[in-house]
């Protein structure tokens, strides 16, 4: 066995005995690939994403933990660091500021936090992201609301895409 | 079946089935790499020869061959002269005993010193100071008598050595054979072959032949007949004060046993254990090690505790390599994972702690995890006395440049063992803030320009 297929077991294992309210989901996607994850993580309360359940995809390089994994959601997210239609996110943290005492239990905090403290000047999303920049608040905060209730809210994605 | 067998040449090789050559020729020819780099540790006792890169000449290197012969005596270097350098083969035929022998240090075992010096045609063998015990180590398992037989000879040479032939008694036949083989070695016939001699005793020094009480007493070495009474076993542990003790026995196991090992063992530290305690040593270095055994065994009472490495999240002491890195913060990491962290070019956090980024200029390894900052301290410090003692390979002694400059923890010494001169360029600036200047470079211009454009 590996390093880091050890080191994935084991977080695995330490998420399975603590896991993080924010993180509801987080399992390799078949038991014969360690290196593919998938993670689900909860918008937070109070916040314009709230209510909704936002789909990760993790892939984990051979060199993990000394290489960061790559994060992307699955599903869309209107946020000015995540483009829009490849789900692909702008965090620091998982390019040159990662360090292997990171784990990908707290990667995916980590993106949950990314969401509720947007950094506009480094946008993937620009229109959410000009949207922040003039200060419209009211109608950056009913853009996000709108599309985590399309695409993120389990009762009413169901609703649309069975509709559609 | 053409390549020689280094273990051979070593005198270690016992396979029949071998699948190198085993020829006594090819070991003449066994060169010493390292001693063409010049660096070669072994010195005087290399196994192999000592030959310039470049020239066929052997350099003033005497074998202190074989078994007998390096146990009891150092032959100091011999002065070949510039005509019969260059063309003859070494002195020495490299016999089977030419192993590399361990021996802590002659003067340390207190063992006489035999020089033989060689000039043109004519043979001055003189013999130094005398044995003052035989100890010797675990490797050769050579009887003590037939080490008293090399000494003597050796020893008696100092007037005319082919008349001390005979003390050897029963040797005729032996030396006959290797000096059959060795009329066909190509060398001038002139060519003073007491060397060479040496190693026919030293090859029958193999034979349990014991030489008698006359023998020594011919040779008439004072203070061997003093130190060492006779050949008889139940007096071969001679108690000198500056023996070594055994070094076996100091780490545990001596499979000889007290009765029978050639070393001193000394008494057995109530601490560790192990047969540690100089006997003659006094009570004060008796506690003085007691203490040091009582830290270590705490050391290793702690090693126990269960730390986990931040990167891999295993426990250190279960990994195969169950070294710490120690960095500047407190964060406890594995040394082959923090190497593998800070290799990791493509991060621009890679020197910094995994936890607290926290910048480590170096990593010291270490076996156990420091529990104060003094002794985290100690550790970093002795790391370094150690590095300080190895020759740096940037500096290729002063043949190369190292980056560190003088930050650099190895040792910057040229091949004449000076130490490299530090040239730092120090200004003042205008606030009187001193400042050290680099050596310019053409590539800091050129960088510099590429920046303007």
């Amino acid at each position: 066995m590996d390093a880091v297929t050890r080191r994935l077991i084991k977080e695995l294992r330490d998420y399975q005995r603590d896991p993080n309210p924010q993180v509801v989901e987080l399992s390799p996607t078949s038991d014969d690939n360690l290196l593919a994850w998938r993670a689900v993580i909860a918008g937070q309360e109070g916040t314009i994403y709230e209510g909704g359940r936002f789909d990760l995809d993790i892939v984990v390089p051979n060199s993990y933990p000394m290489q960061p994994p790559t994060i992307k959601f699955i599903g869309r997210v209107c946020h000015p660091n995540v483009h829009f239609k490849t789900g692909e996110i702008c965090l620091d943290l998982l390019k040159s500021a990662w360090s292997p005492a990171w784990t990908l239990q707290s990667a995916c905090v980590a993106i949950g936090v990314l969401l509720t403290s947007p950094e506009p000047d480094s946008p993937l999303n620009c229109d959410a992201a000009n949207l922040l920049r003039c200060g419209d608040m009211r109608g950056y905060n009913s853009l996000v609301r709108m599309y985590t209730q399309l695409y993120a809210v389990p009762s009413t994605a169901a609703i649309m895409s069975s509709t559609s | 079946m053409t390549t020689p067998c280094r273990f051979y040449a070593l005198g270690t090789c016992h396979r029949r089935d071998c699948s190198f050559l085993h020829d006594r020729q090819s070991m003449d020819k066994a060169v010493c790499a390292y001693y063409q780099k010049g660096q070669c540790r072994f010195g005087n006792y290399c196994a192999l020869q000592h030959v310039k890169a470049g020239s066929g000449s052997v350099t003033s290197k005497s074998h202190s061959s074989q078994t007998s012969q390096a146990s009891t005596s150092r032959p100091s270097p011999v002065e070949s002269s510039p005509t019969t350098g260059s063309s003859r083969k070494p002195a020495t035929v490299p016999s089977a005993g030419n192993r590399r022998t361990f021996i802590p240090s002659s003067a340390a075992l207190g063992l006489g010193a035999a020089s033989i010096v060689v000039r043109g045609g004519e043979t001055l063998v003189e013999s130094r100071e005398s044995v003052a015990g035989e100890k010797k180590p675990h490797g050769e398992e050579i009887p003590l008598e037939t080490s008293l037989c090399g000494l003597s000879l050796s020893a008696g040479r100092k007037g005319d050595v082919r008349q001390e032939q005979p003390s050897a008694g029963g040797f005729g036949v032996e030396a006959d054979a290797v000096s059959g083989f060795r009329s066909s070695q190509p060398w001038p016939s002139d060519y003073p072959q007491e060397q060479s001699e040496d190693d026919d005793d030293a090859e029958e020094s193999k034979l349990p032949m014991r030489p008698s009480y006359s023998n020594i007493a011919k040779v008439g070495v004072p203070a061997m007949g003093s130190s060492v009474p006779s050949a008889n076993p139940d007096d071969s542990v001679v108690k000198v004060d500056d023996t070594p003790l055994c070094p076996f026995a100091m780490q545990g196991i001596c499979r000889f046993g007290d009765e029978k090992c050639r070393y001193r063992h000394g008494l057995t530290c109530p601490v560790c254990l192990k047969q540690c305690l100089d006997p003659d040593g006094s009570a004060e270095e008796h506690e003085a090690h007691m203490i040091l055994c009582h830290s270590r065994m705490e050391q290793k009472e702690r090693v126990n505790e269960d730390i986990d490495c931040v990167v891999c999240m295993e426990s250190v002491q279960t990994k195969s390599d169950s070294r710490y890195g120690l960095l500047n913060c407190d964060h406890c990491v594995c040394l082959s994972c923090i190497r593998q962290w800070r290799s990791n070019q493509g991060m621009d956090t890679s020197k910094s702690c995994p936890i607290c980024r926290t910048i480590t200029h170096f990593v010291t390894p270490s076996s156990v995890w420091p529990r104060t900052l003094d002794e985290k301290m100690a550790i970093i410090e002795e790391y370094k006395l150690k590095l300080s003692t190895i020759d740096c390979k940037h500096f290729d002694f002063g043949q190369g440049t190292c980056p560190f400059g003088t930050s650099c923890f190895y040792r910057h010494v040229g091949h004449d063992g000076v130490a490299e001169e530090i040239k730092l360029r120090k200004v003042i600036g205008q606030e009187d803030d001193l400042r050290i200047v680099n050596t310019p470079k053409l590539a800091d211009f050129l960088e510099l320009y590429e920046n303007r454009r």
